[in-house]
Protein backbone atom coordinates (compact mmCIF):
# COMPACT_ATOMS: atom_id res chain seq x y z
CA UNK A 1 0.00 0.00 0.00
CA UNK A 2 1.39 3.32 -0.93
CA UNK A 3 1.26 6.29 1.87
CA UNK A 4 1.67 9.86 1.56
CA UNK A 5 1.51 11.59 4.81
CA UNK A 6 1.80 15.77 5.67
CA UNK A 7 2.07 17.04 8.97
CA UNK A 8 1.88 20.94 9.22
CA UNK A 9 1.84 23.20 11.82
CA UNK A 10 2.23 22.57 15.31
CA UNK A 11 5.00 24.79 17.40
CA UNK A 12 7.28 24.46 15.62
CA UNK A 13 5.36 25.22 12.51
CA UNK A 14 7.88 22.72 10.48
CA UNK A 15 6.11 20.48 8.08
CA UNK A 16 7.05 16.80 8.10
CA UNK A 17 6.59 14.68 4.47
CA UNK A 18 6.62 10.84 4.92
CA UNK A 19 6.37 8.80 1.18
CA UNK A 20 6.30 5.29 0.33
CA UNK A 21 4.75 1.86 0.33
CA UNK A 22 4.23 -0.87 3.00
CA UNK A 23 3.32 -4.17 2.90
CA UNK A 24 -0.08 -4.52 5.25
CA UNK A 25 -2.49 -7.23 5.37
CA UNK A 26 -5.59 -7.24 3.80
CA UNK A 27 -7.66 -6.65 7.23
CA UNK A 28 -5.03 -3.73 8.50
CA UNK A 29 -5.59 -2.34 5.01
CA UNK A 30 -9.39 -1.97 5.64
CA UNK A 31 -9.30 -1.15 9.05
CA UNK A 32 -7.12 2.01 7.90
CA UNK A 33 -9.40 3.16 4.93
CA UNK A 34 -12.23 3.06 7.54
CA UNK A 35 -10.45 5.30 10.17
CA UNK A 36 -9.99 7.34 6.97
CA UNK A 37 -13.66 8.10 6.93
CA UNK A 38 -14.13 9.33 9.93
CA UNK A 39 -12.75 12.39 8.28
CA UNK A 40 -13.66 15.43 10.56
CA UNK A 41 -14.07 18.34 7.97
CA UNK A 42 -14.40 20.92 10.73
CA UNK A 43 -11.44 23.55 10.89
CA UNK A 44 -9.51 23.34 14.16
CA UNK A 45 -9.30 26.81 16.29
CA UNK A 46 -6.59 24.63 18.49
CA UNK A 47 -3.87 26.87 18.39
CA UNK A 48 -0.49 25.11 17.67
CA UNK A 49 -2.28 22.47 16.69
CA UNK A 50 -0.75 20.03 13.53
CA UNK A 51 -3.09 18.81 10.94
CA UNK A 52 -2.45 15.64 9.68
CA UNK A 53 -2.67 14.88 5.67
CA UNK A 54 -3.21 11.01 4.58
CA UNK A 55 -3.13 9.43 1.54
CA UNK A 56 -3.28 5.90 1.23
CA UNK A 57 -3.85 3.90 -2.48
CA UNK A 58 -3.81 0.39 -2.29
CA UNK A 59 -4.30 -0.12 -6.17
CA UNK A 60 -7.92 -1.14 -5.68
CA UNK A 61 -8.71 2.11 -3.26
CA UNK A 62 -7.44 5.54 -2.77
CA UNK A 63 -8.36 7.46 0.06
CA UNK A 64 -7.70 10.68 1.57
CA UNK A 65 -8.35 12.78 4.44
CA UNK A 66 -7.65 15.51 6.71
CA UNK A 67 -6.92 15.42 10.38
CA UNK A 68 -6.42 17.81 13.29
CA UNK A 69 -5.13 17.23 16.84
CA UNK A 70 -8.25 16.41 18.37
CA UNK A 71 -9.77 14.16 15.60
CA UNK A 72 -6.80 11.85 14.66
CA UNK A 73 -8.39 8.20 14.98
CA UNK A 74 -5.91 5.00 16.44
CA UNK A 75 -5.08 3.27 13.47
CA UNK A 76 -4.02 6.89 11.93
CA UNK A 77 -1.81 7.50 15.17
CA UNK A 78 -0.07 3.78 14.77
CA UNK A 79 0.71 4.09 10.98
CA UNK A 80 2.20 7.81 11.56
CA UNK A 81 4.55 6.14 14.43
CA UNK A 82 5.25 2.93 12.12
CA UNK A 83 6.20 5.17 9.08
CA UNK A 84 8.62 7.84 11.43
CA UNK A 85 10.33 4.42 12.23
CA UNK B 1 -29.21 37.36 10.07
CA UNK B 2 -29.22 33.76 10.37
CA UNK B 3 -26.16 31.45 8.95
CA UNK B 4 -26.12 27.46 9.89
CA UNK B 5 -27.02 27.33 13.92
CA UNK B 6 -25.92 30.92 14.41
CA UNK B 7 -28.05 34.23 14.45
CA UNK B 8 -27.38 37.78 14.80
CA UNK B 9 -29.73 41.00 15.33
CA UNK B 10 -26.41 42.85 14.52
CA UNK B 11 -24.41 40.89 11.65
CA UNK B 12 -20.51 40.19 12.45
CA UNK B 13 -19.36 42.16 9.75
CA UNK B 14 -20.71 45.48 10.89
CA UNK B 15 -19.72 44.44 14.61
CA UNK B 16 -15.97 44.70 13.36
CA UNK B 17 -16.45 47.64 11.36
CA UNK B 18 -17.48 49.67 14.84
CA UNK B 19 -14.42 47.52 16.56
CA UNK B 20 -12.26 48.98 14.30
CA UNK B 21 -13.74 52.25 14.92
CA UNK B 22 -13.03 51.58 18.73
CA UNK B 23 -16.30 50.58 19.83
CA UNK B 24 -15.35 48.89 22.98
CA UNK B 25 -18.45 47.19 23.27
CA UNK B 26 -18.73 45.88 19.99
CA UNK B 27 -15.67 44.49 19.98
CA UNK B 28 -16.43 42.71 23.11
CA UNK B 29 -19.62 41.63 21.56
CA UNK B 30 -17.92 40.19 18.73
CA UNK B 31 -15.18 38.40 21.04
CA UNK B 32 -17.75 36.72 23.42
CA UNK B 33 -19.93 35.79 20.10
CA UNK B 34 -16.92 33.92 19.01
CA UNK B 35 -15.82 32.41 21.99
CA UNK B 36 -19.65 31.34 23.19
CA UNK B 37 -19.37 29.70 19.16
CA UNK B 38 -16.50 27.82 20.02
CA UNK B 39 -17.32 26.43 23.19
CA UNK B 40 -20.73 24.84 21.92
CA UNK B 41 -19.02 23.23 19.64
CA UNK B 42 -17.32 20.65 21.59
CA UNK B 43 -19.29 18.35 24.23
CA UNK B 44 -16.10 18.52 26.57
CA UNK B 45 -16.44 21.99 26.53
CA UNK B 46 -20.20 22.07 27.60
CA UNK B 47 -19.35 19.82 30.10
CA UNK B 48 -16.08 21.82 31.66
CA UNK B 49 -18.73 25.05 31.85
CA UNK B 50 -17.01 26.55 34.66
CA UNK B 51 -18.69 28.66 37.39
CA UNK B 52 -18.96 32.44 37.30
CA UNK B 53 -17.68 32.71 40.76
CA UNK B 54 -13.69 33.99 40.08
CA UNK B 55 -10.58 31.15 40.86
CA UNK B 56 -7.40 31.45 41.94
CA UNK B 57 -5.49 30.44 38.35
CA UNK B 58 -4.93 26.50 40.34
CA UNK B 59 -2.80 24.82 38.41
CA UNK B 60 -3.29 21.10 37.78
CA UNK B 61 -0.93 18.92 36.06
CA UNK B 62 -1.90 15.50 34.49
CA UNK B 63 -0.10 12.46 33.29
CA UNK B 64 -0.97 11.16 29.91
CA UNK B 65 1.01 8.40 30.28
CA UNK B 66 2.07 8.50 27.08
CA UNK B 67 -1.44 8.50 25.06
CA UNK B 68 -3.06 10.71 22.96
CA UNK B 69 -5.55 11.88 25.79
CA UNK B 70 -5.48 14.48 28.05
CA UNK B 71 -6.14 14.44 31.76
CA UNK B 72 -5.24 10.73 32.11
CA UNK B 73 -3.90 10.78 35.88
CA UNK B 74 -3.95 14.39 38.23
CA UNK B 75 -0.75 14.24 39.34
CA UNK B 76 0.52 17.50 40.63
CA UNK B 77 -2.73 20.16 41.83
CA UNK B 78 -1.95 23.96 43.38
CA UNK B 79 -0.18 23.49 46.78
CA UNK B 80 1.02 19.93 46.41
CA UNK B 81 4.36 19.07 47.64
CA UNK B 82 6.79 18.27 44.50
CA UNK B 83 6.71 14.80 42.98
CA UNK B 84 8.70 12.24 41.79
CA UNK B 85 8.33 12.85 38.08
CA UNK B 86 10.43 16.42 37.13
CA UNK B 87 8.82 17.01 33.63
CA UNK B 88 5.33 17.45 35.93
CA UNK B 89 7.10 19.52 38.74
CA UNK B 90 8.66 21.77 35.69
CA UNK B 91 5.51 22.60 34.26
CA UNK B 92 4.22 23.37 37.78
CA UNK B 93 6.95 26.11 38.20
CA UNK B 94 6.83 27.55 34.86
CA UNK B 95 3.39 27.74 34.53
CA UNK B 96 3.70 29.06 38.20
CA UNK B 97 6.20 31.48 37.14
CA UNK B 98 4.35 32.91 34.01
CA UNK B 99 1.03 33.03 35.82
CA UNK B 100 3.01 35.50 38.76
CA UNK B 101 4.36 37.43 36.05
CA UNK B 102 0.93 38.41 34.03
CA UNK B 103 -0.43 38.65 37.59
CA UNK B 104 2.26 40.92 39.18
CA UNK B 105 2.77 43.48 35.81
CA UNK B 106 -0.73 43.72 34.85
CA UNK B 107 -2.55 42.47 37.20
CA UNK B 108 -4.02 39.60 35.22
CA UNK B 109 -5.72 36.71 37.07
CA UNK B 110 -4.89 33.72 35.13
CA UNK B 111 -5.69 33.60 31.32
CA UNK B 112 -8.99 34.86 31.89
CA UNK B 113 -8.63 37.41 33.98
CA UNK B 114 -11.25 35.31 36.35
CA UNK B 115 -8.38 33.00 37.81
CA UNK B 116 -9.53 29.80 35.35
CA UNK B 117 -7.40 26.84 36.63
CA UNK B 118 -3.85 26.58 34.58
CA UNK B 119 -4.13 23.28 33.30
CA UNK B 120 -1.42 21.22 31.94
CA UNK B 121 -0.69 17.63 30.34
CA UNK B 122 2.58 16.45 29.81
CA UNK B 123 3.91 13.27 28.19
CA UNK B 124 1.72 13.34 25.59
CA UNK B 125 1.55 10.45 23.12
CA UNK B 126 4.94 8.85 21.63
CA UNK B 127 7.52 10.89 20.83
CA UNK B 128 5.20 13.82 20.58
CA UNK B 129 7.36 16.67 19.07
CA UNK B 130 5.08 19.34 19.64
CA UNK B 131 2.88 21.40 22.69
CA UNK B 132 -0.54 23.13 21.88
CA UNK B 133 -3.35 25.48 23.49
CA UNK B 134 -6.44 23.87 22.91
CA UNK B 135 -9.16 26.61 24.36
CA UNK B 136 -8.92 25.40 27.88
CA UNK B 137 -5.97 23.62 28.76
CA UNK B 138 -2.15 22.82 27.39
CA UNK B 139 -0.63 19.64 26.24
CA UNK B 140 3.02 19.17 25.82
CA UNK B 141 5.04 16.11 24.39
CA UNK B 142 8.19 14.66 25.42
CA UNK B 143 9.75 14.53 21.47
CA UNK B 144 10.88 11.92 20.43
CA UNK B 145 14.65 12.21 21.96
CA UNK B 146 16.29 12.46 18.38
CA UNK B 147 15.90 16.62 17.00
CA UNK B 148 13.37 17.62 20.00
CA UNK B 149 13.23 16.87 23.55
CA UNK B 150 10.40 17.61 26.12
CA UNK B 151 8.36 20.89 25.50
CA UNK B 152 6.83 21.50 28.91
CA UNK B 153 10.28 21.95 30.24
CA UNK B 154 10.71 25.30 28.78
CA UNK B 155 9.59 28.69 29.78
CA UNK B 156 9.44 30.16 26.39
CA UNK B 157 7.27 27.14 25.00
CA UNK B 158 4.94 27.22 28.21
CA UNK B 159 4.78 31.26 28.42
CA UNK B 160 3.70 30.90 24.50
CA UNK B 161 0.92 28.56 24.76
CA UNK B 162 0.00 30.06 28.07
CA UNK B 163 -0.29 33.55 26.14
CA UNK B 164 -2.82 32.10 23.24
CA UNK B 165 -5.15 31.54 26.20
CA UNK B 166 -4.56 34.96 27.50
CA UNK B 167 -4.78 35.95 23.38
CA UNK B 168 -7.88 34.14 23.75
CA UNK B 169 -9.66 36.22 26.10
CA UNK B 170 -8.50 39.25 25.47
CA UNK B 171 -9.11 39.70 21.60
CA UNK B 172 -9.73 35.97 20.60
CA UNK B 173 -7.18 36.69 17.42
CA UNK B 174 -8.53 34.19 14.91
CA UNK B 175 -6.75 31.45 14.07
CA UNK B 176 -5.70 31.82 10.35
CA UNK B 177 -3.94 34.28 7.53
CA UNK B 178 -2.74 37.56 9.43
CA UNK B 179 -4.83 36.89 12.09
CA UNK B 180 -3.26 33.77 13.17
CA UNK B 181 0.07 35.22 12.81
CA UNK B 182 -1.09 38.30 15.15
CA UNK B 183 -1.75 35.39 17.70
CA UNK B 184 1.49 33.56 17.38
CA UNK B 185 3.14 37.13 16.85
CA UNK B 186 1.86 37.67 20.63
CA UNK B 187 2.58 34.41 22.08
CA UNK B 188 6.33 34.32 21.01
CA UNK B 189 6.80 38.43 22.39
CA UNK B 190 5.86 37.19 25.72
CA UNK B 191 7.42 33.90 25.46
CA UNK B 192 10.57 36.35 24.86
CA UNK B 193 9.91 38.28 27.64
CA UNK B 194 9.10 36.23 30.25
CA UNK B 195 11.87 33.98 29.04
CA UNK B 196 13.93 37.07 29.44
CA UNK B 197 12.41 37.12 33.17
CA UNK B 198 13.24 33.96 33.94
CA UNK B 199 16.98 34.29 32.89
CA UNK B 200 17.34 37.67 34.73
CA UNK B 201 18.94 38.20 31.18
CA UNK B 202 19.05 42.12 30.18
CA UNK B 203 17.54 42.33 25.95
CA UNK B 204 21.79 42.55 25.24
CA UNK B 205 22.61 38.98 26.98
CA UNK B 206 19.12 37.48 25.58
CA UNK B 207 19.46 35.39 22.56
CA UNK B 208 16.19 36.10 21.02
CA UNK B 209 15.53 33.11 20.15
CA UNK B 210 12.27 30.78 21.32
CA UNK B 211 12.63 26.96 21.51
CA UNK B 212 16.25 27.02 21.95
CA UNK B 213 16.28 23.92 25.18
CA UNK B 214 13.72 22.00 22.85
CA UNK B 215 15.76 21.10 20.03
CA UNK B 216 18.83 18.61 20.46
CA UNK B 217 22.23 18.76 19.54
CA UNK B 218 20.62 16.57 16.14
CA UNK B 219 18.62 19.21 15.30
CA UNK B 220 19.78 21.43 12.67
CA UNK B 221 18.99 25.15 14.75
CA UNK B 222 19.51 26.57 17.31
CA UNK B 223 16.07 26.93 18.25
CA UNK B 224 12.59 27.03 16.34
CA UNK B 225 12.12 30.70 15.70
CA UNK B 226 14.63 34.13 16.39
CA UNK B 227 13.02 37.16 17.38
CA UNK B 228 15.84 39.14 16.52
CA UNK B 229 16.73 37.59 12.87
CA UNK B 230 13.21 35.77 11.35
CA UNK B 231 14.12 33.13 9.30
CA UNK B 232 17.49 32.13 10.76
CA UNK B 233 16.80 29.71 13.74
CA UNK B 234 17.09 26.48 11.66
CA UNK B 235 17.58 25.12 8.34
CA UNK B 236 13.48 24.90 8.30
CA UNK B 237 13.18 28.28 9.42
CA UNK B 238 11.37 30.06 6.56
CA UNK B 239 9.73 33.21 8.51
CA UNK B 240 10.41 36.67 6.63
CA UNK B 241 11.53 39.80 8.81
CA UNK B 242 9.90 41.76 6.29
CA UNK B 243 6.27 42.51 4.40
CA UNK B 244 8.32 42.10 0.80
CA UNK B 245 8.44 38.63 1.84
CA UNK B 246 4.99 37.95 3.03
CA UNK B 247 4.16 34.41 2.69
CA UNK B 248 0.53 34.23 0.86
CA UNK B 249 0.65 30.38 0.31
CA UNK B 250 -1.84 27.68 2.14
CA UNK B 251 0.41 25.73 4.42
CA UNK B 252 0.44 26.44 8.60
CA UNK B 253 -3.03 27.81 8.55
CA UNK B 254 -2.10 30.48 5.64
CA UNK B 255 1.13 31.23 7.42
CA UNK B 256 0.46 32.09 10.94
CA UNK B 257 4.36 30.60 12.17
CA UNK B 258 5.60 31.91 9.10
CA UNK B 259 4.77 35.40 9.05
CA UNK B 260 4.57 36.48 12.62
CA UNK B 261 8.17 36.84 12.20
CA UNK B 262 7.40 40.25 10.15
CA UNK B 263 5.46 41.84 13.70
CA UNK B 264 8.27 39.49 15.64
CA UNK B 265 11.25 41.23 14.11
CA UNK B 266 9.45 44.77 14.74
CA UNK B 267 9.44 44.11 18.76
CA UNK B 268 12.61 43.32 18.68
CA UNK B 269 13.82 45.86 16.96
CA UNK B 270 11.32 48.59 19.33
CA UNK B 271 12.72 46.38 22.23
CA UNK B 272 16.21 48.26 21.35
CA UNK B 273 14.64 51.50 21.21
CA UNK B 274 12.93 52.01 24.54
CA UNK B 275 13.32 48.19 26.42
CA UNK B 276 11.08 45.33 27.05
CA UNK B 277 9.19 46.79 29.58
CA UNK B 278 7.54 49.70 27.87
CA UNK B 279 7.42 47.03 24.82
CA UNK B 280 5.77 44.57 26.99
CA UNK B 281 3.28 46.98 28.00
CA UNK B 282 2.53 48.96 25.09
CA UNK B 283 2.11 45.27 23.20
CA UNK B 284 0.05 44.38 26.35
CA UNK B 285 -2.43 47.20 25.63
CA UNK B 286 -2.95 46.88 22.16
CA UNK B 287 -3.70 43.31 22.35
CA UNK B 288 -6.28 44.05 24.50
CA UNK B 289 -7.50 46.50 22.02
CA UNK B 290 -7.75 44.63 19.30
CA UNK B 291 -10.35 42.17 17.35
CA UNK B 292 -11.12 38.38 16.05
CA UNK B 293 -10.36 39.52 12.82
CA UNK B 294 -7.17 42.52 13.57
CA UNK B 295 -4.77 42.50 10.41
CA UNK B 296 -0.85 43.76 10.62
CA UNK B 297 -2.26 47.05 9.92
CA UNK B 298 -4.68 47.42 12.31
CA UNK B 299 -2.50 46.45 14.99
CA UNK B 300 -0.30 49.33 13.87
CA UNK B 301 -2.99 51.88 13.97
CA UNK B 302 -3.84 50.89 17.50
CA UNK B 303 -0.51 50.58 18.72
CA UNK B 304 0.15 54.01 17.76
CA UNK B 305 -2.82 55.32 19.46
CA UNK B 306 -2.45 53.07 22.83
CA UNK B 307 1.25 53.92 22.82
CA UNK B 308 0.54 57.62 22.28
CA UNK B 309 -2.02 57.37 25.31
CA UNK B 310 0.48 55.53 27.75
CA UNK B 311 3.61 58.25 27.27
CA UNK B 312 1.20 61.33 27.47
CA UNK B 313 0.65 59.92 31.07
CA UNK B 314 4.12 58.59 31.87
CA UNK B 315 3.63 55.03 31.56
CA UNK B 316 6.38 54.24 28.42
CA UNK B 317 9.06 56.58 27.20
CA UNK B 318 8.42 59.51 25.38
CA UNK B 319 10.10 58.42 22.55
CA UNK B 320 7.97 55.54 22.52
CA UNK B 321 5.59 56.72 19.63
CA UNK B 322 8.61 57.22 17.53
CA UNK B 323 10.53 53.71 18.70
CA UNK B 324 6.52 52.24 17.23
CA UNK B 325 6.62 53.99 14.06
CA UNK B 326 10.73 53.14 12.82
CA UNK B 327 10.38 49.47 14.22
CA UNK B 328 7.20 48.81 12.10
CA UNK B 329 8.73 50.97 9.31
CA UNK B 330 11.58 48.81 9.33
CA UNK B 331 9.76 46.04 8.48
CA UNK B 332 7.96 47.30 5.60
CA UNK B 333 4.20 48.59 7.83
CA UNK B 334 4.22 52.13 7.65
CA UNK B 335 1.59 54.03 10.04
CA UNK B 336 0.26 57.61 10.52
CA UNK B 337 1.23 58.62 13.42
CA UNK B 338 -1.54 59.97 15.54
Amino acid sequence: MKYKIIIEGGFTGISRKYEGDMTVSELKAKSLFSALHTDDKTRSNIADGQTYDISLDDNHKKYQAVFNEKNVPDEIRELIAQVKQ
Amino acid sequence: MCSKHQCYIVPPFILEELAKRGNIACKKALNDTQRINQKRKTTLNNLLQRSVADGNGDRLVFDSENQYEQRQSLIRKEGDDIVVDTVVNEAYDTSGFVRKYFRETFGLNSMDGNGMDIISNVHYGIDYNNAYWDGDEMTYGDGDGLEFTNFASAIDVVAHELMHGVTQFLANLEYVSQSGALNEHFSDVFATIIKQKYLKQSISEADWLIGDTVVTDNFPGVGIRSMMSPGTANDFDSQPDHMDNYYSGSQDNQGVHINSGIPNKAFYLCCLEIGIDDCALIWFETLSALWRTAQFNDVLEIMLEVTSKLSEIGRVSERATEAVTKSFAAVGLKGVSV
